[in-house]
């Protein structure tokens, strides 16, 4: 407690959380000190406090750091057509085939190339999981990021607008809805030709129905808040009632639905992968490694198992991230 | 000077019961329910005049409200604003002269933004400056009894429930508006907050000259701050006239039941009105309140009793 300085408002100190502390000055009713009880600064407030979102959110860190740096590097030596520096950072080279090593065990010897083990042509299966992490990590980003980004355009008018905007909308999305994935992906790679952007826009068109549905759900239900009223009776414009209170009170609960969805956008983009659509020969793909590896089983476990343990760990650092923040949005959790 | 703010000739809304779908509508062939919230509702509402609206919940109150203040479209019937007659491409126009501050204080405020965003909202399209935006939020802050200094960057979280709707009133008065409906502006709030509002609400009436729609269901409240009442009973009015005398000398059987479900410090016995409310899908034949009333003749089961003039005061019961 501070002491007292006459001629100011009293000041009470609450101690929040680990550590905060926010400072109220006492008025003439109760004060409710509350600190941030929404948005993404909250939200990054509780991770930090939280011991199984912080898991979730370092192990999703350490994935997308390296998957940037990695990305970067290749970007750059497919440009320059330089390919020894698209592998400058791996434990060895995920392309050279050296038949004395394959496959190999996983070994200590020559740490950390092989600790992985080597594939049936003798590349260290670490180099080439590696290798493969920034295309997960770009379609993850990409995909649910313009899937919320068409979703919230056309829920949001759909929900807000009502009548015939939202009817045509909502069925224009319930068509999209019914395309069923796999199907709708080999196809898309027969009339477009095999390849990882093919794949990308493929899992966008099948992705966004989802979040259209979403926010127009939020849309309806924020419509009715006394807020949006008062601003529609302000004389505010459709659109600016969307963009100053619509669309800020509709995102907490899509964060989390994201998060969850990251992980998800890589289990089918690595099913895919194991299918052999959008995967180039010769290019590292965890979902292909796995397909390529089973053949080798059991004599040959750790071939298809390290890619598919990467993958696993991925999505479950995901959904452990994901699933607290929707139960923290949801109210389940006390913070 | 105009005769009235707003006069309704048969004003009427009906919703729809079951909303249907565009594929559902072509399908159906049962006929379309409607529930009958405002039922050819003729009324006046003076300049400067206080007029309550009371009723129990589901009468029709709050859609009477807020078609006055635009926010929903008449089924039938005529409303005329300043003596003009109201259609919808003049609601923007109206909206400029017209505001409402709703029952709940904590949904009327966006929770994302300051205060100080929520109050000056309204003045967003007026061509303000930065500097007057700033003078007319201090002084809406201190016509409802708020520091703008204090609250300008507060979040509707740190307010208490009474510091809401004070927020909220700052925020119908901004714009300089000649009419407010207020929906149950003090019902959410405990009695001694009530007060501090009620008496808020009655300065700033007085001190702007606005005119008023208040509705409440508590008839107490009405009598505090009313200088006119309507009663509401199941879409349509059954009494109004001068608060004093209908109050004093209530004619409509169901005014009569409202007056003595009434708690006051002396009562010992509440006697509230018996039966239930009725649907407003199916209503009964005749008059709305004949299952319901003490009263009831055979007149009153058949036909629908017209609003009749004795007095200063109008009511509609085949008993005058």
């Amino acid at each position: 407690m501070e002491p007292e300085e006459p001629g100011r408002p009293r000041r009470l100190r609450l101690l929040k959380g680990k550590g905060r502390s926010s400072t109220v000055a006492v008025h003439d009713e109760a004060e409710v000190p509350l600190g941030e009880t929404s948005g993404l600064r909250f939200i990054a407030g509780f991770i930090r406090r939280d011991k199984i979102a912080l898991t979730g959110a370092i192990g999703i860190g350490i994935f997308f750091v390296f998957g940037l740096i990695q990305g970067i590097l290749e970007t750059v030596s497919d440009y320059t057509h330089n390919l020894a520096l698209s592998y400058s950072i791996l434990p060895s080279n995920p392309f050279t085939f050296n038949f004395a090593n394959s496959l190999a065990p996983p070994t200590f010897a020559n740490f950390p190339v092989g600790i992985f083990g080597y594939d049936e042509v003798g590349r260290s299966i670490l180099s080439r999981i590696l290798y493969a992490i920034p295309k997960d990590a770009l379609a993850s980003v990409l995909i649910v990021i313009s899937a919320i980004v068409i979703g919230m355009f056309l829920g949001i008018s759909a929900g807000y607008l009502g009548g015939w905007a939202d009817e045509i909308l909502m069925r224009v999305t319930d068509a999209f809805l019914a395309f069923p994935l796999i199907v709708f992906a080999v196809a898309l790679s027969l009339i477009l030709g095999n390849g990882y952007t093919v794949v990308l826009v493929a899992l966008t068109i099948v992705w966004w129905p989802t979040y259209a549905r979403f926010f127009r759900a939020q849309a309806l239900t924020l419509k009715s808040r006394g807020y949006v009223e008062a601003a529609r009776l302000s004389g505010l414009s459709p659109l600016s009632i969307i963009i100053r209170h619509i669309f800020p009170n509709a995102i907490d609960p899509i964060v989390a639905i994201a998060t969850l969805d990251f992980g998800n956008v890589i289990l089918v983009y690595s099913t895919l992968a194991f299918l052999g659509i959008g995967v180039q020969v010769g290019q590292p793909e965890l979902g292909s490694m796995a397909a390529s590896g089973l053949q080798y089983v059991p004599h040959s476990w750790w071939f298809p198992l390290f890619p598919s343990l990467v993958i696993m760990a991925i999505v479950v650092c995901y959904s452990l991230l994901g699933d607290r923040i929707q139960d923290m949005v949801g109210g389940r959790l006390s913070y | 000077m105009t005769n009235t703010v707003f006069k309704a000739k048969g004003l009427t809304k009906y919703f729809e019961a079951s909303k249907r779908g565009f594929v559902e509508s072509l399908v159906s062939r049962q006929p379309k329910i409607w529930v009958k919230a405002v039922d050819e509702i003729d009324f006046e509402i003076m300049p400067g005049e206080v007029l309550a609206l009371v009723g129990e919940s589901g009468s029709g109150k709050t859609t009477l409200g807020r078609m006055l203040a635009t926010l929903e479209t008449s089924t039938k019937g005529d409303l005329y604003f300043m003596d003009e007659k109201v259609s919808r491409k003049d609601y923007r126009r109206i909206r400029r002269q017209v505001q409402m501050v709703f029952q709940n204080p904590t949904d009327s405020i966006d929770p994302r933004m300051s205060i100080k965003g929520i109050v000056t909202e309204p003045l967003h399209r007026s061509d303000v400056g930065e500097a007057s935006k700033d003078e007319q939020f201090a002084t809406a802050l201190s016509l409802v009894g708020l520091d703008a200094k204090t609250f300008a960057q507060r979040r509707v979280r740190d307010l208490s429930g009474g510091q809401r709707q004070r927020v909220a009133v700052a925020r119908a008065i901004i714009s300089n508006p000649t009419f407010i409906a207020l929906d149950e502006p003090t019902s959410a709030l405990d009695a001694s907050v009530q007060a501090q509002v009620l008496n808020l609400l009655a300065r700033i009436h007085d001190e702007l000259k606005l005119t008023y729609l208040f509705i409440t269901h508590n008839i107490a409240v009405a009598r505090y701050i009313s200088d006119r009442i309507a009663v509401m009973y199941a879409g349509k009015v059954v009494e109004q006239g001068p608060t004093e005398e209908v109050i004093a000398n209530p004619k409509h059987p169901y005014t009569q039941a409202l007056l003595k479900s009434v708690p006051t410090l002396k009562t010992h016995e509440l006697v509230p009105p018996s039966g239930e409310v009725p649907s407003l899908v199916g209503l009964p034949t005749g008059c709305r309140f004949h299952p319901r009333c003490p009263y009831v003749m055979d007149v009153c089961k058949e036909k629908e009793p017209a609003m009749r003039r004795t007095g200063n005061v109008e009511v509609a019961c085949w008993l005058y």
